[in-house]
């Protein structure tokens, strides 16, 4: 089991697998990689940095076709970085209509969490899933990311579902944020999709949430001369756009 | 701050009348204290901290706006 892997050392666990593609010249897709440690940037990058080990091999032509049988004999599947299909990704119900009384409801949470938090906002009910929060435009309700936007929502859905069977899931927006990040994760994608098969190397994107990676899976997914894999484990993962070996010239 | 962070919490446990906070202010940092019952912590932190995330956040960009910080100590 062990003996034709090798050993990657980098920084970062990312980098490392890029080094392995690389040395075996292969796709990501067509490695097993195993992390052995993860690697620490330690105090300020000075003391205690600890660099990232992965062990990787090509990929056992005959297994890769019926769903990588050697992957029951790795011990520590937490620990892979194997592209498995993300279960998160998958197609979320966010588009579905929620009950009215709901809407009112998180409309009233909203307002009430707004009030505590002496942000002053207009509060309505956009549509059939969507609250619509009118500040001052300074961009607070939003925050670096939009994660003050995230956040709010987050809370809401939680206290909205708490004694829900059925879960419920309600967006809620401010000067039109939501449909602006779509748009600039669409262009981003399509421009690093570019930048892969330029150079013929991957391309990390930084650390997203499922939606947000969704939406540059889906981006790309027409595109015959690039593949997209998520990397990472948690929540937040690193999509790799993986340009495919025939297109390098 | 303190309402904030009590009004959530109540929202989100099945023991209410069990939740405290209490909040220990200094001249730029305050320090928000969140006691729950000890069946409802999972329920303020969250999967993989998620929830506490997003109270910190929303904690965050409320003191902001004031011009001060706060951070949010959930007490075991």
């Amino acid at each position: 089991m062990e003996e034709d892997y090798r050993e990657f050392e980098a920084k970062t666990v990312d980098e490392a697998i890029v080094t392995a593609m690389r040395t075996f010249r292969s796709d990501f897709e067509d490695l097993d990689i195993r992390v052995i440690s993860e690697g620490s940037k330690g105090l300020f990058g000075l003391v205690g940095t600890k660099s990232a080990k992965i062990l990787a091999r090509p990929a056992q032509k005959q297994d890769t076709k019926a769903g990588f049988p050697a992957r029951e004999t790795i011990k520590e599947p937490v620990q892979e970085s194997r592209p498995a299909p993300d279960q998160e990704e998958r197609p979320s119900p966010v588009q579905q209509a929620v009950p009215k009384e709901e809407m009112d409801k998180a409309c009233r949470i909203v307002t009430e969490l707004l009030s505590l938090m002496n942000i002053s906002a207009k509060v309505s009910v956009r549509d059939e899933n969507t609250i619509e929060m009118v500040g001052d435009g300074s961009g607070l309700l939003i925050g670096k990311r939009g994660q003050t936007l995230d956040a709010l929502q987050f809370i809401v859905n939680r206290i909205l579902n708490k004694n829900r069977e059925e879960p419920v899931y309600v967006t809620v927006d401010t000067e039109g944020y939501r449909q602006r990040h779509v748009e600039l994760l669409q262009s981003m994608a399509l421009k690093m999709g570019k930048k892969a098969k330029r150079t013929g190397q991957s391309v990390f994107l930084e650390k997203m949430n499922p939606y947000d990676r969704r939406i540059i899976h889906l981006a790309l997914k027409n595109d015959a001369q690039v593949n997209t894999r998520s990397v990472g484990e948690g929540v937040y993962k690193k999509v790799l756009i993986v340009p495919k070996r025939e297109s390098r010239s | 701050m303190r309402e904030l962070i009590e009004y959530i919490a109540k929202a989100l446990v099945d023991n209410p009348e069990e939740v405290s906070v209490s909040e220990v202010e200094g001249e730029v940092t305050s320090v928000i204290e969140l006691r729950v019952a000890k069946s409802d912590l999972g329920k303020v932190i969250g999967k993989e901290g998620r929830t506490a995330r997003a109270m910190r956040t929303l904690l965050t960009a409320a003191s902001t706006k004031i011009k001060k910080r706060a951070v949010l100590e959930i007490i075991e």
